[in-house]
């Protein structure tokens, strides 16, 4: 079960057939993301490509959702910081229905002024409603504070603000920037052939315009030496939510395969360091864990947990501590191995299904991994050494600063916090429902 | 997304397409008494065995201590998943003990006779596998998913704390602490974990479903050894669980391994819970929650619908998606798209061993109210009940559930999830496979009719969640 990528017509093909089921999944990915909204209209792309589905020369919004929806298919929008798009899937049987709608959307949407202000609350009520998730208001905290005024600190689905100044003109512009032949990959996995989507691709999408071009480089953002804590206060908490955070190495950089060792190692099992001593020894928490969260240009290297105010000096002195050992001293052997075991042998959940070989491509070409990174991989995570991933901890991790972020009840919890943290350079409190509206 | 599911270029290798083996009755026979004729300690039955899809069986079998077991081969990539499911949940707790159930599941994964604590998340991890588990109202199971080639080590890792779990305090204590900090998450910092509490809380007044499944928190404070030592003996046996190991294995094999680790363990005897049955529910119940952390109101409907096996559960299901599944849905429309006073409409059918649920959830917009909601909501439904529904709409869901199926059947954990849940809440897997022309049949006046007979006032409670001030 191979992937193809081929380019027919003037478009960019990846294919992953798998006749098993007769369920096909169809997607356009576009080469640009939220890092290319204008800086004040953050929200731009992601609204664009959800205006895509409320209407078009030959569908109201209500036909459109109907008729993906008659066939028990999906189609939906998204984006990211660097790439956006189109995606769903069908049963095989309805590919033509389905093809017609996902081309009608495509090539002849009419960005109903309408539709656009009733999109635009519907996003700003979402946003409201997910200031209910401690989790979400943190990690969201957490990104913005770390990338700051880099355009990686956009917010993909907007704000408050820039959501309120978003305009027809603007929406039209972006769709006019983004689909364009030279931008897109069209992509399927599943019961569907090459020839079949070759032909409903020049069928159905062969009237996109011409042109497009290679997105815009970024100058990478710069770490934030120090101790920084922001508390994102929010009333009536008995728990609170707690992330570590720091800048480190894009995706594509010589040090991954080490870095991505160490965080398995650190935090990203259960059998992990951090795991083991916050949840599995003291009980403290529920979840603790690490995350390499990767990016095209830089990405971020985090701790996530959430405890109960009797146990918050305690563990986030722990947490603290715990980084630094790690900064400083690095893994044993014992502790490396397990990790490299676990990340060599679970290899084959990364492509036991079509649709995931499908997606690693997505992603290796949105951010700009080697070629050869999924054959290379268990190859060069096991010839990680422990000299080599103790140093990759030393030159990515140390001296970058860690930004924490609290989500509780800053009265509460501000005096155990900063007492919990030493050599703290600045504290911000941020009231909860103003983590939406800059 | 429906109830039951839960709540996932040249390479260095190449996943080799294998043909799965058919077996004749004369095969499977010899087969089996080869597999049984090397043992000391148990024998395996064979009892049944259906198809799935195009290309795959299911074959069933249960040893003579009680161990059910159903085998899916595919060979098409170099994995496995092996679940255990346990016919125990929230509902055969105690009052003054809720929770237990939940707190066991956590103590699964401690120390064993055998091993030390950690040694089954290393063990598994190592190997590159993923795990987990997962309690409900009815029934508990356990996961993984490994590489080809660990059948032998996930096999010695079940059947050692299906029988040798260590219960003591300081393993109970531990995870106790683990566990309430769990509870904090979903429900006491969690406003949708709130509604979803008091929601069983005034439905259920004599039925276990009324008490959470995570528990409450006086109560985990409550449980002791002997609580856990008691419970662990009377679930914790082959006779009140299955197995579904579904993907890259030899059907021959799992039977020898099986029967390897799981033969000797001894049935125990397990009576049947008693419990009251809830009486039917003569008015409207209504909680409101007042709450600092919320911005907007909040409401959650649950009507009380039959057991899943109940032959109404197929038409209600259709009922719930005309109502809330998909952009295209009633509820959707009405209160998002056109009237513009809701985020978000959500809802669900419970598939329960006992009566359950039909929900209804909605988070209103800034200056709207949840009454807003609810009488767009009734009056939905009283069309509904009223009148006609057009065809086109009733064979979208029909659609809808058939792509479900067709896609569940494309990952290893989703199959051997859906065999499990199926014959551990119906009794036989077998039932899942009827599920598609089930949808097929319904027809529009049994649609009204469940729509009259369980979508009431007197029959619904309904949880408002408003901010503060």
């Amino acid at each position: 079960m191979k992937v193809e990528q081929f380019n027919q017509n003037g478009f960019d093909f990846i294919l992953a057939e798998d006749h098993s089921v007769p369920n096909a999944s169809i997607g356009i990915n576009f080469n640009r993301g939220a890092v290319d909204d204008d800086s004040g209209k953050d929200g731009l792309t992601q609204l664009t490509m959800e205006m895509l589905l409320r209407g078009t020369k030959d569908r109201c919004r209500a036909e459109i959702t109907e008729g993906i929806d008659y066939l028990g298919a999906n189609l939906t929008t998204s984006a990211g910081l660097v790439s956006s798009g189109i995606a769903g899937e069908t049963l095989t049987r309805f590919l033509e229905p389905y093809m017609e709608v996902f081309g009608d959307i495509l090539l002849q949407p009419t960005f109903p002024e309408e539709e656009l202000e009733k999109l635009k609350k519907e996003t700003i009520d979402l946003l409201e409603l997910s200031l209910n998730n401690d989790m979400s208001l943190g990690r969201r905290q957490l990104r913005k504070a770390i990338y700051a005024d880099h355009p990686y600190g956009r917010a993909i689905d907007g704000t408050v603000k820039s959501l309120k100044s978003l305009t027809v003109d603007d929406v039209c512009n972006c769709y006019q920037n983004l689909v364009r032949r030279g931008n897109m990959t069209i992509y399927a996995a599943g019961d569907i052939s090459k020839s079949a989507l070759m032909a409903l691709s020049d069928q159905y999408f062969g009237k996109v315009a011409d042109g497009g071009h290679p997105p815009a480089e970024i100058t990478p953002p710069q770490p934030h030496p120090g101790r920084h804590l922001i508390i994102v206060d929010k009333p009536d908490r008995s728990q609170i939510q707690l992330y570590f955070g720091q800048l480190t190495i894009p995706a594509n950089h010589p040090d991954f395969f080490a870095l991505n060792l160490a965080n398995t190692a650190f935090g990203g099992s259960q059998q992990s360091r951090y795991t083991k001593e916050i949840r599995i020894k003291r009980g403290w928490t529920y979840h603790a864990s690490s995350n390499l969260s990767l990016s095209r240009d830089a990405g971020i290297f985090y701790l996530i947990s959430f405890t109960s105010l009797k146990n918050l000096t305690d563990m986030t002195r722990r947490s603290l501590e715990m980084l630094t050992e790690l900064e400083q001293q690095g893994f044993t052997q014992e502790e490396l191995e397990p990790a490299k075991s676990n990340l060599i042998n679970q290899f084959p959940f990364k492509i036991d299904t079509a649709e995931k070989r499908l997606q690693q491509q997505l992603h290796i070409r949105a951010l700009r991994m080697p070629p050869d990174y999924l054959e290379s991989y268990c190859k060069k995570t096991a010839a990680v050494s422990l000299e080599r991933a103790n140093t990759a901890i030393r030159r990515q991790l140390q001296n970058n600063g860690v930004t924490i972020v609290a989500v509780c009840e800053a009265t509460a919890c501000r005096k155990d916090l900063e007492m919990a943290i030493d050599s703290l350079d600045s504290v911000q409190i941020v009231p909860y429902d103003e983590t939406i509206t800059y | 997304m429906r109830r039951w599911l839960i709540v996932i270029v040249g390479l260095g290798f190449v996943f080799a397409g294998c043909a799965i083996k058919v077996w004749t009755p004369g095969q499977r026979m010899k087969m089996l008494e080869e597999v049984n004729s090397s043992s000391t300690h148990g024998q395996f039955q064979f009892v049944d065995d259906h198809p799935l899809g195009k290309d795959f069986r299911v074959e069933h079998y249960r040893l003579d201590n009680g161990l059910g077991l159903l085998i899916m081969e595919d060979h098409s990539a170099p994995l496995f998943s092996y679940h255990t499911w346990f016919r125990v949940g929230s509902r055969h707790e105690q009052r003054g003990r809720t929770g237990i159930a939940h707190l066991f599941e956590h103590l699964m994964f401690k120390a064993t006779k055998s091993y030390a604590d950690g040694h089954f998340f290393s063990t598994v991890e190592t190997q590159g596998g993923r795990l987990n588990a997962g309690t409900s109202k009815d029934w508990t199971f356990y996961y993984q998913t490994l590489p080809t080639g660990n059948l032998d080590l996930i096999a010695s890792l079940e059947s050692e704390r299906m029988q040798n779990v260590v219960l003591n305090n300081t393993q109970i204590n531990t995870e106790r602490q683990v566990v309430k900090e769990e509870r904090l998450f979903r429900t006491e910092n969690n406003i949708d974990g709130q509604m979803n509490e008091q929601l069983y809380l005034h439905a259920f007044t004599v039925h276990p479903y009324h008490w959470p499944v995570i528990g409450f928190m006086q109560d985990l404070d409550s449980i002791s050894q002997e609580d856990c030592l008691l419970f662990y003996k009377t679930f914790y046996a082959p006779n009140n669980a299955l197995l579904v190991i579904v993907g890259d294995v030899d059907t021959k094999a799992v039977l020898q391994t099986v029967l390897k680790y799981y033969g000797k363990i001894p049935a125990q005897d397990i009576k049947a819970t008693d419990y009251e049955a809830e009486p039917p529910q003569q008015k409207e119940r209504r909680h409101t929650i007042k709450s600092a952390s919320i911005l907007t109101d909040k409401v959650l409907i649950g009507y009380r619908i039959p057991a899943a096996s109940h032959q109404d559960r197929i038409p209600l299901e259709v009922l719930n998606a005309l109502l809330v599944e998909g952009k295209s849905s009633r509820l959707y429309k009405k209160l998002i798209d056109e009237s513009k006073i809701a985020t978000a409409v959500s809802g669900s059918i419970e598939t329960n061993v006992d009566p359950g649920l039909l929900k209804i959830s909605v988070a209103l917009s800034q200056g709207h109210t949840a009454a807003e909601a609810e009488k767009i909501i009734y009056a939905e439904i009283a069309k509904i009940q009223e009148q006609p529904i057009p065809e086109r709409e009733l064979e979208k869901t029909k659609n809808t559930v058939e792509a479900y199926f067709v896609r569940l059947l494309k990952v290893n954990h989703y199959r051997a999830f859906s065999l499990g849940f199926f014959h551990t809440v119906f009794a036989d897997y077998r039932e899942m496979f009827k599920e598609v022309e089930r949808f097929r049949d319904v027809r529009e006046n049994q649609v009204q009719r469940v729509a009259k007979q369980y979508l009431t006032a007197a029959g619904r409670t309904v949880i408002v969640a408003k901010p503060m001030s």
